[in-house]
C-alpha cells in the first residue's frame, strides 16, 4: 500500500557505488557499513569517501527544535515543548479526553505564518468552528477526508514527507510499529509533526518520539482538566503524571474591551 | 484611435467612425488628427493582436467549412463549396456567419462567387453586406468595380487611375497582352484569378492541435506494468511539445483503447501547471494502476472476457503559459513550499479524488451544522488567499461580547453551582453565561450577507456528530438541564451544565428548528454538547469536546 519503500535509507548501498578504483571486493564494503569499527581503511582516498558518506548519513532529527503547545505545564513535562520533524500519540482514554483540542492548540502554534496544518478526518466529524476557536487558522488548514480508513495512513506519510506542512494530525484507533516507523521517517523527512490521537494504547512498541496518555478529570464548573500521564518520552525519563487544565476555548480569543479596540478589530478584518 | 510610428512621427493607422466622421483619415499625423479631434484617445497599432483576432475568427468559422484561410489583415477566406446544402443555400451561410460575427462584435462584408478574387472583390468595394455572385456571373459583377478591389498594389492602382482606367470593366477592354509590361504582372495574375482563368485555392488553416501522442499495440496487451511504461514513454513525448511550446501542463487526458470496450479515459487534473516530467509520471502511474484493466480485474474475479488495451492515447487537453517561480527577497520561507504543497495535493487527489481534500469556510449561520462548508481545494485553490485569512480572522472577529439584553423571555434555569446570574443582569464571565443568545432578528437574516455578525459564541465543539444521537435524560426541572443521561449505551451522571443557548434557524429552510443547547460535564470529566429539540420535544447529544 505504501509506495515509499525505495526510500528508506540505505547507506550501505552508497558506499558499493563509491571506491570502484580501489579494488576492495564489495563484500567487504558492506561489512565495512555495518561494523565500521573493524575496519580501518589506510587509503586516504578511501577515508575521505568514508568521511563523505558519513555526512550523507540521516541524522537523527535536530534535538532543538521543539514545537511549544502554550500550555505551561505540558511544555515542562516534554521538555520545552513536542520535539520538531518528529510522531507523537496522544492516547485519548475516553472519547472525551481532550486529545483533539490539545493536538489542534500544538498544531496551531507550530504552522505559524505560512505553514500548513492537515488534518486527516477519516472519520468525518470534524467541527471548523470549534476548531477556529482554539486558535487554528481556518486559511491554513487542509482536511483530508479519505473514503476507506486504510487510506489514513497513507495519507498521512505523503503529508508528512511534504516540507509545507506543519503539523498533521490524525485520528486513529491503534498503529502497529511498522507504520509508525514509517511514519516517524516521514517525518523526519518533512520536518512536520505528526500527531496521533490514538483511542487504545495496546498495540506494541512503536516508533513515536513521545506517548502521551490523556484522562479527563471533572473540574470547577465548565473547566477542563485532565490527568496527563507521559507513556513515552524519547529524550529523557518521562516525568510523573501531573494534573492540568486546559484553557476554556473561547479564553484564546483575546477579548476586546473597548469600542473603540472592538472598531480597530473590524478594520483590520476588513482591510485584510 | 491606432498610430504607427512612420519615421520621427506617429501616424493615424486606423480610427473609430466618430472620428472619421470629423475628418480624421488614416495616414494623417497623430498632431493634425489632435488638432481635428482634440478629445481623441490614441494607442500603437499591434497588428499581432489583429493577427491572433483573426486567428480566432478562422477557429470559429470552422463551423462553415473545414477549409478556412485567414487572410492578413482583415480577410477570411472560407471554401463553402458543396456545404451550402448543409446550411439551406448559399445565401443563408453568409447571412449566419455575418449574424455570428456580429455577435462578437464585428462588422463584416460577405460575398460569394466562383472565384478567391471575385467574392473579394465583390466583398471589398460592394455596397451590400452579402452579395451572391451567380456562377458565371463573375466578369459582369466585376466590370463595375474598381481596379483597386483586385489585391493589387496601391502604386498600381493609382497609375490606372492617373492613367483613366476607373473601373475592371475599362481594364477588361485593354488589350491583355500589354499589361505586363506597363503594371506589372501582379495586375494580369490577378485579373486571372478573379475570372477564374488561373486556379486560386484557399491554403486551408490548421488549428492547433493539443500536443498528443498515441501507440498502437501490435497485440491487445493486458499487462499493466507494460501499459504504465508505453504511457510513460508518450507522456515524455506529450511533455517536450508542451514545453517546446513554452507551457505547462494542467490537465492531461490518457485513453486507453480497449478490445471488446469503449475507451476509458483517465484525466489528471493537476492543482498548478506543472513542467515536472517525473510528478506527472508518478501520478499517472499511480491512476494506471488504480485502473481496472484485464489483469487486475481477472486476478481479483475470474471473467471470462479479459479487457486488454489494444493502443493508447495521451492529450494535454488544458496547458497554460508557464510562469516560472521567483524567490521572493524579503521572504524567510524556503522556496518551494508551495510547488510541494501542490504536488502534495496532487498525490492526495488522485489516489481519493479532489472532494476528499477540503478546506473550511465558516458560514453565518446559526444552525451550528450549517455553519460551515467545505471548499475543495481543487476549488479553493492551495494558496492562503485572502479570503482565506478572513476566515482565518473568524476567531478575532467573533469575540465581541454581545451587549445588547435578551428580547425573550428565556427560562433562566442556571444549572447549580455555577454562580447563577437569573436574568443575567450582571454577568461575571460573560462568556461562559449566556450573553451570546442567537438573536431572532439575527437569525432571519439571510446567510451570508456579509462578515460574521459580530457575537462571541459560546465554546463549540471539536467533534461534531454528522446526525446528532437521541439521547434520554433526567432532569429536575422539565425542560431544564438534565442531571442524568443516557447515551450510546453508556450512563452518566451529569456535574455540571451550562446554558441554555438557543439557536433557531431560518423558517425558509423547511421544519423549523429550535434547540436549546446545554454543554454538560458529566461526573468522569467528559463534555458533550447536548441539545433539547423544543419541536420535538427529544434531546440530543450533537458534540463532543474532545
Amino acid at each position: 500500500m505504501l509506495s515509499a519503500a525505495e526510500n528508506l535509507p540505505r547507506p550501505t548501498l552508497l558506499l558499493c557505488a563509491g571506491p570502484a578504483d580501489a579494488g576492495t571486493p564489495s563484500r567487504d564494503q558492506r561489512v565495512y557499513s555495518t561494523q565500521p569499527a573493524e575496519w580501518i581503511p589506510k587509503d586516504p582516498r578511501l577515508v575521505r569517501l568514508a568521511e563523505q558518506i558519513r555526512a550523507l548519513r540521516p541524522r537523527g532529527p535536530a534535538p532543538s527544535s521543539r514545537c511549544p503547545t502554550g500550555l505551561p505545564s505540558l511544555d515542562a513535562a516534554l521538555g520545552g515543548g513536542f520535539a520538531g520533524a518528529a510522531v507523537h500519540e496522544l492516547v485519548a482514554a475516553t472519547e472525551g479526553a481532550a486529545a483533539h483540542t490539545m493536538a489542534l492548540r500544538a498544531a496551531a502554534r507550530a504552522a505559524g505564518e505560512n505553514r500548513w496544518v492537515f488534518f486527516i478526518d477519516a472519520a468525518g466529524d470534524l467541527y471548523p468552528p470549534g476548531v477556529a476557536q482554539l486558535g487554528v487558522p481556518l486559511g491554513r488548514l487542509v482536511i483530508v477526508r479519505p473514503a476507506y480508513p486504510a487510506d489514513a495512513l497513507w495519507v498521512c506519510e505523503q503529508t508528512l514527507r511534504c516540507r509545507a506542512v506543519a503539523a498533521v494530525i490524525l485520528p486513529l484507533r491503534t498503529i502497529d510499529a511498522r507504520a509508525s516507523r514509517r511514519l516517524q521517517l516521514a517525518a523526519e523527512t518533512g520536518g512536520g509533526l505528526g500527531l496521533l490521537i490514538r483511542q487504545d494504547e495496546r498495540g506494541g512498541h512503536t516508533f513515536a518520539a513521545s506517548r502521551l496518555r490523556l484522562e479527563p478529570l471533572l473540574g470547577d464548573a465548565d473547566a477542563r482538566r485532565m490527568l496527563v500521564t507521559v507513556l513515552k518520552l524519547r529524550e529523557s525519563r518521562p516525568p510523573e503524571p501531573f494534573v492540568m487544565e486546559l484553557p476554556d476555548a473561547a479564553d484564546s480569543v483575546p477579548a476586546p474591551a473597548e469600542p473603540a479596540d472592538r472598531a480597530g478589530t473590524a478594520r483590520q478584518c476588513a482591510s485584510g | 484611435m491606432l498610430t504607427r510610428p512612420v519615421g520621427a512621427s506617429l501616424m493615424v493607422e486606423q480610427a473609430c467612425p466618430q472620428a472619421r466622421a470629423r475628418g480624421v483619415r488614416p495616414g494623417v499625423s497623430l498632431g493634425q488628427a489632435q488638432a481635428l479631434v482634440p478629445e481623441l484617445t490614441a494607442l500603437p497599432y499591434e497588428p499581432r493582436y489583429d493577427q491572433a483576432a483573426l486567428q480566432r475568427l478562422a477557429d470559429w468559422a470552422l463551423r462553415f467549412s473545414p477549409l478556412v484561410e485567414p487572410a492578413a489583415p482583415d480577410t477570411l477566406l472560407v471554401d463553402i463549396t458543396g456545404c451550402q446544402r448543409l446550411f439551406g443555400n448559399e445565401e443563408s451561410i453568409a447571412r449566419q456567419a455575418l449574424a455570428g460575427l456580429a455577435r462578437q462584435g464585428f462588422a463584416a462584408q460577405a460575398a460569394i462567387a466562383d472565384t478567391v478574387g471575385a467574392a473579394y472583390a465583390v466583398a471589398s468595394a460592394g455596397s451590400q453586406t452579402i452579395v451572391v455572385v451567380p456562377v458565371g456571373q463573375a466578369p459582369a459583377f466585376l466590370a463595375p468595380l474598381p481596379p483597386a478591389a483586385l489585391r493589387i498594389d496601391p502604386r498600381t492602382s493609382e497609375r490606372l487611375n492617373a492613367l483613366g482606367v476607373r473601373s475592371i470593366g475599362d481594364l477588361l477592354v485593354l488589350p491583355r497582352a500589354s499589361l505586363p509590361s506597363r503594371f506589372g504582372p501582379q495586375l494580369v495574375r490577378r485579373l486571372q484569378q478573379a475570372l477564374g482563368e488561373v486556379f486560386e485555392g484557399v491554403i486551408p488553416y490548421q488549428p492547433e492541435a493539443p500536443p498528443a501522442a498515441a501507440l498502437r499495440f501490435e497485440t491487445p496487451v493486458a499487462n499493466v506494468p507494460v501499459i504504465a511504461a508505453t504511457a510513460e514513454r508518450l507522456l515524455a513525448d506529450v511533455f517536450g511539445q508542451v514545453l517546446r511550446r513554452g507551457a505547462a501542463l494542467r490537465r492531461l487526458d490518457c485513453v486507453l483503447y480497449r478490445e471488446h470496450a469503449p475507451p476509458q479515459v483517465i484525466s489528471l487534473a493537476l492543482a498548478r501547471a506543472c513542467r515536472d516530467l517525473t510528478h506527472v509520471a508518478q501520478l499517472l502511474a499511480q491512476r494506471l494502476e488504480q485502473t481496472d484493466l484485464g489483469g487486475m480485474a481477472a486476478s481479483a474475479q475470474p471473467c471470462d472476457q479479459p479487457l486488454s488495451v489494444c493502443g493508447l492515447r495521451l492529450i494535454a487537453r488544458e496547458t497554460s503559459r508557464w510562469q516560472g517561480s521567483q524567490a521572493e527577497l524579503f521572504e524567510p520561507r524556503a522556496p518551494g513550499d508551495e510547488e510541494a504543497l501542490a504536488s502534495l495535493i496532487d498525490r492526495l487527489a488522485q489516489r481519493l479524488g479532489h472532494a476528499a481534500i477540503v478546506r473550511p469556510r465558516l458560514v453565518d449561520d446559526h444552525q451550528p451544522e450549517m455553519a460551515f462548508r467545505y471548499v475543495s481545494v481543487a476549488e479553493a485553490g492551495c494558496a492562503a488567499e485572502a479570503s482565506g485569512a478572513a476566515v482565518a480572522n473568524y476567531a478575532a472577529e467573533a469575540s465581541y461580547v454581545a451587549e445588547e439584553p435578551d428580547r425573550h423571555s428565556e427560562r433562566s434555569e442556571e444549572s447549580s453551582g455555577h454562580a447563577p446570574t437569573p436574568g443575567f443582569t450582571a454577568p461575571a464571565q460573560p462568556d461562559s453565561s449566556l450573553a451570546a443568545r442567537a438573536r431572532n432578528d439575527a437569525s432571519v437574516r439571510p446567510p451570508q450577507m456579509g462578515i460574521p455578525q459580530p457575537v462571541r459564541l459560546p465554546p463549540r465543539p471539536v467533534r461534531l456528530l454528522s446526525r446528532p444521537a437521541p439521547i434520554r435524560v433526567i432532569a429536575l426541572v422539565p425542560d431544564g438541564p438534565p442531571t442524568w443521561l443516557a447515551c450510546r449505551r453508556r450512563e452518566y451522571l451529569v456535574a455540571h451544565a451550562s446554558g441554555p443557548e438557543r439557536l433557531e434557524t431560518a423558517w425558509w429552510r423547511g421544519p423549523d428548528v429550535r434547540r436549546d443547547y446545554f454543554r454538560v460535564t458529566v461526573e468522569s470529566g467528559e463534555q458533550f454538547w447536548i441539545f433539547r429539540s423544543s419541536t420535538e420535544r427529544q434531546w440530543y447529544l450533537h458534540g463532543v469536546f474532545a
